[in-house]
Formats: C-alpha cells, sequence, structure tokens
C-alpha cells in the first residue's frame, strides 16, 4: 500500500520542495520509501509501503520507452495473470511489481484496462505524448484520492492533509459536506468536508489535459431485475459463492512477499476469511483482534473459539474508554472527516498492535454485509416492506420484535414505540424505503447547527437528492438491492472503509486486503436473488450455507452483533482528558461556527450527568459530531492538517524537465 | 404481467424447492406467533403474495405442510 | 392543575431533548416520534421522568404512544395515574 500525490500546472514545473512535502505528509502510507517525478507541466509524488516486489519496485515507474509514468496506491491481485497476457503480447517488464502490469495494461487496452483490474487501487497516470494526466480509482472506494482545482491547475492525493501542504489550497469546512454528513454518515463522492476539495467517485477515471477536467464511471453497481437472476439455486449459488470467496482470499493471502495476517472480530465475515487463508499456509497464521473491557462490547469468547479451532497464532488488544479518548484527535486527524462513532478509534489501536508484532498485511471481513446482505438496516428494510403491505395490521406491527429481540423481553423496553420508530416514513413506493430511519434519525443533528450554519447548508442546495443518482433500472430491481446500492454509495466508501478501513489501518502503515471485494465475488454476489442474501430476516443466509463446515455453530448461530464501541463514555466521564473541553469551548466553538454554543453546553451537561452512559443513539451520535467536527475545524481550518515528515528513503527523484516530449 | 422466468420461485416446480432453503438455515424465535410472522415475512418475499391477519398465524404458518397449502392457494 | 403538568412535561422536553432550543418546543399535539425529537432509544429516559418526577410506575404495557407518543397524551396519561398529581419536586 501506499500514498500518491501530485500537481498539474500550466506554468513552470512544479516545485521540487512542494512535491516533498506532500510526501512526507504520507509517510505514515509509506515509511518504506519515496519518489517523485517533475515534468513540464507535472508532478507526481509516492510514498511506498513495499509489499510486492520489495527491492525492485520504487516509483514513480514507467513503461519501456518513458512515455508513460505511474504513481499507484493498491494492489491488482490478478497481477501475475495480466502480466503474463500482456508479455504474450510482446510488453518488456523491468520489476516483478503489480505496479508495472497497470502501466502495460494502459499502453495496451487503454481505460478497458480497468475492467481488467482485480484489485484495490488509487493512481495517477502521466502520458508524456499526449500531456495526459489519468486518475483512476477502484469500483467501491477501497483506496482514497482526492483533489482540487487551484489556479488553471490541480492538486491531487491519497489524502487531504497532503493537498493542504500546498498553502495555495483554501482550507475551509463545506456546508454542504456538513448536510451530507449529517444525514448520510459521511459525504457522498464527489463531495468531501471541505470546501472545494474533491474526491474522486469510486468506479471513476478522470483526464486532465489541454480540453480540461472531465471524469466519468467506468464501472456502476447493478443488479438483475427481480425475478431475473440467473442462477435460482440454492445449493449450486453456495458452491459458486463459496469457490469465488476462497480464490478472493487465497489471492489476498499469497500475492505477497511479506507475511499477511488475518483480523479476528469473533463474526461471521472474518472468521470465513481467516479459515480460508488459513488452509494455505503451512506455518500457523498470525490473528488479531480487538477487546473491550466493556462486556457489553466484547466478543472475546468468540474470538478465542475461532482462533483455537484454526490454530493460529493470536493476538489481541484490550481497549477501554480512556484509550479511545486518548487517541481520538490522532484518529480525526486521519480519517480526515466528522465521525458519528468512536468505533474507529479501537481499530486505530488494532493496526498499531498488528504493526508492532512486524505485520504490514491483513486479510479482514470488509463488504460481507454491504454484499451479501448482513446489515441490520436490510433486516429493519424488510419489515417495514412487511408492514406497508397493511400498516394498520396489529400482528404485523409485532415484527419489530424479531428486529431486536431483546426490546421485547427487558423491562421498561419500549416495543411500540420501537414499532412507531421504524414505521415512520412508510411509502410503498419509496426507492429510500430501507434508510428513511437511519436518515431521519442522523438529521436530528441538525438541530445543534448555528443559524447561520443552516442558512449556509440550505445556500450551497442542500439537501443532497441521492436518489437523483439511482440508476433508471433499479425501479425493477428487489427492494434489498435497491438497499444495497444506498449502502454501497453511502456508508461503505464514505465510513466503513475510509474511517473505518484505510484510514486506520493506513495510519499505522498497514495494508487491508478485503476478499469480500474481490471484483468476481461482488459481481457473483450482486447478481444473486435478494432471498439468498437476506432469507426472510436471516442475514447473510448463502454465505452461512456456503462455510457451514468452517464455521462453529455457536458462530454460525449467534445474532448479528454490529462492531461497536463505547461512545459518549469515552468522552463525557470524569477523567476526561482535556482536549474535550479544549474543543468545546466557547472560542473554539465561536471559531467554528458549526455549532450553537448554548445547545453544546446542553448536550455535554446532559452527557456528563451520567457519565456519558445510558445515553440514546442519537444523543451519542450528537457528542461524536460535535467532538470530531471541532477537531477536525482544529486540525484542518486552523492548523494546515500536517504533522509534517521528511519523506521516507531510500528517495528515488526523477527530473524530466530539460527532456523534449519523446 | 411479465412472463414469469422458468426458474421463479412461483413456477410449481420450484416452490418445494424454495421452501427447502427457508427450513434449511433459520433461527427459531421461541414464540410460535412471532415464529408465524418471521415465516410470513419469508413467504411474502421469497413468492410476491400479501396474507391476510388471518393467516398470519401459527395456524397456517407453523410447519412446512402448512405453509406449502396456503401457497398453493395463493398461487393457483 | 393540567397547566402545571404540562408545562413541567414541556420543560423537560426542551432541556432533555432540545438542550433548551425553545424554538423548536413541539406543539402539545405533535408527535415526538415523528418529529424527530425522541428516537427509539430516548424514549426510556422520558420514562425515567415520569417515574421519578410524578412518582409513577410504568408498566410495560403503557409505553404506548396513546400515553407517551405526545405532550397532550403524557399530560393526559399523568393526570388519569394520579389525578392530584403534583410533581414530585
Amino acid at each position: 500500500m501506499c500514498g500518491i500525490c501530485g500537481v498539474a500546472t500550466p506554468g513552470p514545473p512544479p516545485d521540487a520542495a512542494l512535491l516533498l512535502r506532500m510526501v512526507g505528509r504520507l509517510r505514515h502510507r509509506g515509511p518504506d520509501g519515496s519518489g517523485y517525478l517533475r515534468d513540464q507541466g507535472v508532478g507526481l509524488g509516492h510514498a511506498r509501503l513495499a509489499i510486492i516486489d520489495t527491492t525492485g519496485g520504487a516509483q514513480p515507474l514507467s513503461n519501456e520507452d518513458g512515455s508513460l509514468w505511474i504513481v499507484f496506491n493498491g494492489e491488482i491481485f490478478n497481477y501475475v495473470e495480466l502480466g503474463n497476457e500482456l508479455r504474450s503480447r510482446g510488453h518488456a517488464f523491468r520489476t516483478a511489481s503489480d505496479t508495472e502490469v497497470i502501466v502495460h495494461a494502459w499502453e495496451e487496452w487503454g481505460e478497458r484496462a480497468l475492467d481488467r483490474f482485480n484489485g484495490q487501487w488509487a493512481f495517477a497516470l502521466w502520458d508524456r505524448t499526449r500531456r495526459q494526466l489519468v486518475l483512476s480509482r477502484d469500483r467501491l472506494g477501497v483506496r482514497p484520492l482526492y483533489y482540487a482545482h487551484t489556479g488553471g491547475g490541480l492538486v491531487f492525493a491519497s489524502e487531504v492533509k497532503a493537498l493542504f501542504a500546498d498553502p495555495s489550497v483554501p482550507r475551509a469546512l463545506d456546508p454542504a459536506g456538513l448536510d451530507e454528513t449529517f444525514t448520510y454518515w459521511s459525504t457522498v463522492a464527489p463531495r468531501t468536508p471541505f470546501a472545494g476539495v474533491r474526491q474522486l467517485e469510486p468506479g471513476h477515471v478522470a483526464y486532465l489535459d489541454a480540453h480540461g477536467f472531465r471524469s466519468h464511471p467506468y464501472w456502476s453497481i447493478d443488479f438483475p431485475p427481480r425475478g431475473e437472476e440467473p442462477g435460482q439455486d440454492a445449493v449450486a449459488n453456495a458452491e459458486g459463492l463459496r469457490e469465488r470467496i476462497v480464490e478472493a482470499s487465497r489471492l489476498r493471502f499469497t500475492r505477497s512477499d511479506v507475511p499477511v495476517g488475518a483480523y479476528l472480530s469473533g463474526g461471521i465475515d472474518s472468521s470465513v476469511t481467516a479459515a480460508v487463508v488459513a488452509r494455505h499456509t503451512d506455518v500457523p497464521l498470525d490473528t488479531f483482534s480487538l477487546r473491550f473491557a466493556d462486556d457489553e462490547f466484547d466478543e472475546g469468547d468468540y474470538q478465542q473459539l475461532m482462533a483455537r479451532r484454526l490454530g493460529t497464532r493470536h493476538h489481541d488488544v484490550v481497549v477501554g474508554p480512556q484509550d479511545v479518548a486518548e487517541v481520538f484527535p490522532e484518529v480525526v486527524r486521519h480519517a480526515e472527516a466528522p465521525l458519528l462513532r468512536a468505533a474507529p478509534a479501537p481499530l486505530f489501536l488494532l493496526s498499531r498492535l498488528v504493526r508492532a508484532s512486524g505485520y504490514k498485511v491483513v486479510v479482514t471481513g470488509e463488504g460481507a454485509d454491504e454484499v451479501l446482505g448482513g446489515y441490520d438496516l436490510y433486516r429493519e428494510a424488510r419489515v417495514r416492506e412487511f408492514w406497508t403491505r397493511d400498516p394498520s395490521s396489529d400482528v404485523r406491527g409485532r415484527a419489530a420484535e424479531l428486529l431486536y429481540p431483546w426490546m421485547a423481553r427487558a423491562p421498561g423496553q419500549a416495543p411500540a414505540f420501537a414499532r412507531g420508530f421504524f414505521g415512520l416514513h412508510l411509502a410503498a413506493d419509496d426507492p429510500a424505503l430501507s434508510h428513511r430511519p437511519r436518515w431521519t434519525s442522523t438529521a436530528a443533528l441538525k438541530g445543534l447547527l448555528t443559524a447561520d450554519m443552516r442558512a449556509r447548508c440550505a445556500e450551497s442546495g442542500a439537501p443532497l437528492d441521492l436518489l437523483a443518482r439511482l440508476p433508471a433500472q433499479s425501479a425493477g430491481w428487489d427492494p434489498l438491492a435497491r438497499a444495497q446500492w444506498l449502502e454501497m454509495t453511502t456508508l461503505l466508501p464514505g465510513y466503513i472503509l475510509s474511517s473505518q478501513g484505510d484510514r486506520m489501518l493506513m495510519a499505522n502503515s498497514i495494508e487491508g486486503r478485503f476478499p469480500f471485494l474481490d471484483r468476481d465475488v461482488v459481481a457473483y454476489a450482486d447478481a444473486l436473488p435478494a432471498r439468498h442474501k437476506l432469507s426472510g430476516l436471516e442475514e447473510k443466509y448463502l454465505l452461512k450455507r456456503a462455510f457451514a463446515d468452517l464455521l462453529p455453530p455457536e458462530i454460525v448461530r449467534r445474532p448479528k452483533q454490529p462492531y461497536r464501541a463505547p461512545d459518549a463514555a469515552s468522552f463525557c466521564a470524569p477523567g476526561a482528558p482535556d482536549w474535550v473541553s479544549d474543543v468545546t469551548g466557547a472560542d473554539a466553538l465561536a471559531a467554528a461556527g458549526v455549532f450553537e454554543p448554548r445547545l453544546v453546553q446542553g448536550l455535554l451537561t446532559k452527557a456528563r450527568r451520567s457519565g456519558g452512559s445510558g445515553l440514546g443513539n442519537t444523543d451519542n451520535m450528537r457528542v461524536l459530531a460535535v467532538l470530531s467536527t471541532q477537531l477536525l475545524h482544529h486540525q484542518f481550518v486552523v492548523g494546515d492538517g500536517g504533522d509534517d515528515a521528511a519523506p521516507a528513503t531510500p528517495l528515488t527523484a526523477i527530473d524530466l524537465t530539460g527532456e523534449g516530449q519523446p | 404481467m411479465p412472463s414469469r422466468p422458468p426458474d421463479a420461485p412461483t413456477a410449481p416446480h420450484r416452490v418445494d424447492a424454495v421452501l427447502d432453503e427457508f427450513y434449511a438455515l433459520r433461527t427459531p424465535s421461541g414464540d410460535p406467533v412471532l415464529d408465524a410472522i418471521a415465516t410470513a415475512i419469508f413467504v411474502e418475499d421469497a413468492f410476491g403474495v400479501t396474507l391476510s391477519d388471518a393467516e398470519i398465524d401459527p395456524a397456517h404458518l407453523a410447519g412446512r405442510d402448512a405453509v406449502r397449502h396456503l401457497l398453493t392457494r395463493h398461487l393457483a | 392543575m393540567v397547566e402545571q403538568v404540562q408545562s413541567r412535561i414541556m420543560g423537560f422536553i426542551v432541556s432533555n431533548y432540545l438542550f433548551g432550543d425553545e424554538s423548536r418546543a413541539p406543539e402539545p399535539d405533535e408527535s415526538l416520534l415523528e418529529s424527530g425529537i425522541v428516537d427509539s432509544t430516548g424514549i426510556l429516559e422520558l420514562i425515567q421522568f415520569l417515574e421519578s418526577d410524578f412518582a409513577l410506575e410504568v408498566k410495560d404495557s403503557e409505553t404506548v404512544p396513546d400515553n407517551l407518543g405526545s405532550v397532550a397524551n403524557l399530560t393526559r396519561f399523568v393526570l388519569e395515574r394520579s389525578p392530584d398529581a403534583e410533581p414530585a419536586s
């Protein structure tokens, strides 16, 4: 894995010092080496985490005649097969890296090369002949890529903090970005929380040349019409799914020149990936888990069960509220976005454990919930559809008790209110039926905004009409597929893969690999009948059937436990660190101008009364939203996001400014 | 109404296979009424039918035979 | 009496759920759930408030919108359960 950055500028060649500063800001993504290139009109920078061809694959890297140069963050897992095909077509390779495969593939197939890549990537390709810069990002947004237009040119980087190394890039929070975050849990690409900073959308390619800047999708999420899914047999589909997940895991585990470990959360997804990769190694697999001091969040029993069953060398880190509070500012600095949950913080501590254990790469289970029907939200959506068929039916109303069984039994819990809450905004023809409860309860956060910020949100054209982006053919999809599209367009790239994924892993220089987001696994899963993903209210039906033999029954049968960490309790108990009151003080609130100070004080007073525990869902989100947004403002608007470091050595410097065009 | 693809769950030779899928992997709740509701949710989604309140009941949905009988009526 | 009880309940709603923002106080008949003022977990705070401030015991079967879903319903519920309801101060 790595960090990339660069500038395109119509005037004189870019300043080497700027490129070095940008690369230095990405050092956590690439501590093993760095490189930069300067040419007329463009500069490219790279911070390297050496995983494949550790000796030969330094970047920036070119094709045979130096007409195409690339900086690349990611892995193309089928690079061996692609390389063989390209060699047979006459291409000459100098390294054994997957990076070089991209360059030759682009020469051979142009943009259609992207269809052939099975992997995760963000790259910038500089075509010296065409004087054209090409940017691309993988299909689902595993790897980040930000850019900003600057006085006739463009600056791009893996992380916003590297863009802000350029003092000419203005720094401000974007009201429209805050509005999106306080509805959808994150901004939706191309928007970011920062004004003037954009992100390339997943599945997109962009071109910058004399004709200007333009981008378009090379791939989009698609599903068959309901009832026309090609494979209807559960046994056959389970076999097909298993084959593809096994192959995806094998590729991700074996295609590395450094050892690969595995995360083990205690749930089905990472148990499957760990179980599959364990079969491809003769030495014990190293597995890594998060544990919590608080029983409410801890999944240790299930983790131990799986680790023992696989005979792994198991490592875990125990996290308590104070640990979360201590690292939270650093977590926000890496996430570069407001956070509505503290859940990224323990993941930051987990990747730190991985690094301390000497590993650079881990395989994890992200993506299974989105792609194979695992979210509680999908079950809620199905219950809501059930209710639309007769909204006044009392017997139908009891279905709320199937969603969260504890709600019916625990005294003082209120099943009628659960039904009332989940039954809000029930319109049978609403394409966003699945997501209305989440969007509505998240939008309550906007009640904390200053009147001025609310006005600026309205002026900016908020709220985003996400449904306008639903493809026309989605009207014929199964409702589960529409819910999946919404999830794969919002939560997955905007939060799961970024704030909880890439950013927390890369903060400690760890590359994550995600078998469930494999190109062929996703294509296969997207074509499945809905009942093979969510069978009634049984989530991840086919995954459970496909891998029942590898998993202990306790893990298959356990009710879905969403990954959760202590939220407000981390920041509102006595002994909370000083930064909490610093960022919520009158001066800090006034400087950011986002939240109404009186309301923030009311919220914190309420939260502190109970030490932050026992708060409702929305109040927890409020506390996190305030703290993380205030931190973000302090770090990236008042400050410039930087923790300036020297680029890692060895440093490669390539100067093409004296050379004419090839 | 477009013609149903040959492998659709509602095709007569497929109903039993799709019911088999449901019974192969489920988590009983321990409450017969809630189990009936869970079965109703599956049946309505997988077969595209709508059940009445009277039908969302253990009398009609407890056990594979009862469900099969109910489906025969609805898909006729 | 009705006014006292209603105003005390409204005061709790505004301070506990709206953090003092009077401008978004609900109409007495407005659904607290539909207006987004109370979420599915926030209802528990309401129950605790009734039990501590009005010395009531709220049974599981009574945690329904008819009783707790709006300020007007809450007021009626409190008065019905203890006709000479004095806030427990």
